[in-house]
């Protein structure tokens, strides 16, 4: 692994989340141009990224929904009345 | 400055993000359903102080955050304040070698690592100590950018990256560990 590989495996993070600098981004993206093992690290962080956000986007129940807007109800009356 | 009439509204969208966060702090939906009213209505109270034009997600999150840190903290369920050791600092894809990022890498999209099972992922983000999970939750789940998790932890840019670095590189080794353990590893195969 060349010290290339090594600096991009320290910046995948910030990679993917599209926060790196201009110049260091397109080195990354020359990188993984030429480095299939590097290109796969970063196809198996977005999968894992994707997996975590797929299990844990939550519904809200409506039955606590309903008890919120309950309670914004009386704050709003309470609010209004001091 | 923001009206409070239209406060229902304007945070309808946000609740849902709100509940999924609030769930994985708390650790179970009882308390959570407790934090996330509990939020709102202090951001209802407070509503008039946001300023209109700035980032009301981060504005929610970091009443939501506080109102988890000061009031959960009293309670017999403490959140876990340890520090991650040194270790975290090495990462989780540590050399070309392992296979199997490769085998994961080319699997069919519903394959592998999208079969690491919902109730490991859970466990492996509740293990987190808070001061972890909170920005990992916040970049991983909710997609907010170091800007953001910043203005909602109220922490410097350095130290959200400094957390996010070791947070993620801790989870992402406990879901390695718990997909070796459901046989999802392939055996090692020379890399290309």
């Amino acid at each position: 692994m060349s010290k290339e590989c090594r600096q991009t495996i320290t910046y995948i993070y910030r990679y993917v989340d599209g926060e790196l600098e201009v110049e260091t981004e397109h080195r990354l993206v020359n990188h993984f141009s030429y480095c299939p093992p590097c290109k796969n690290i970063e196809i198996v962080e977005r999968r894992v990224r994707y997996t975590i956000r797929h299990h844990l986007t939550e519904e809200v129940p409506e039955v606590f929904m309903e008890r919120l807007r309950g309670r914004l109800a009386i704050e709003r009356q309470r609010l209004r009345h001091r | 400055m923001a009206d409070q009439k239209t406060f229902e509204q304007d945070v309808a969208e946000l609740i849902p993000q709100l509940y999924g966060m609030a769930l994985r702090l708390a650790r179970n939906r009882p308390d959570a359903e407790d934090l996330v009213q509990e939020a709102l209505l202090r951001a209802y109270r407070g509503y008039h102080t946001f300023r209109a034009g700035t980032n009301l997600k981060a504005w929610l999150f970091r009443i939501l955050t506080n109102t988890f840190i000061n009031e959960y903290r009293r309670r017999s369920r403490r959140p876990r304040e340890t520090e991650l050791d040194e270790s975290n600092e090495v990462s989780p894809y540590p050399s070309h070698s392992q296979s199997r990022f490769r085998s994961w890498a080319k699997a069919p999209e519903d394959h592998l690592i999208e079969q690491i099972f919902e109730s490991d992922i859970v466990e492996a983000i509740e293990e987190l100590p808070v001061i972890y999970r909170m920005p990992v939750l916040l970049a991983d789940v909710e997609g907010l950018s170091y800007k953001e998790i910043a203005q909602a932890l109220d922490l410097p840019m350095g130290t959200v990256m400094s957390r996010l670095h070791r947070g993620r590189n801790a989870l992402r080794k406990a879901l390695w560990e718990y997909a070796s353990k459901r046989g999802l590893t392939p055996s090692e195969v020379p890399c290309v």
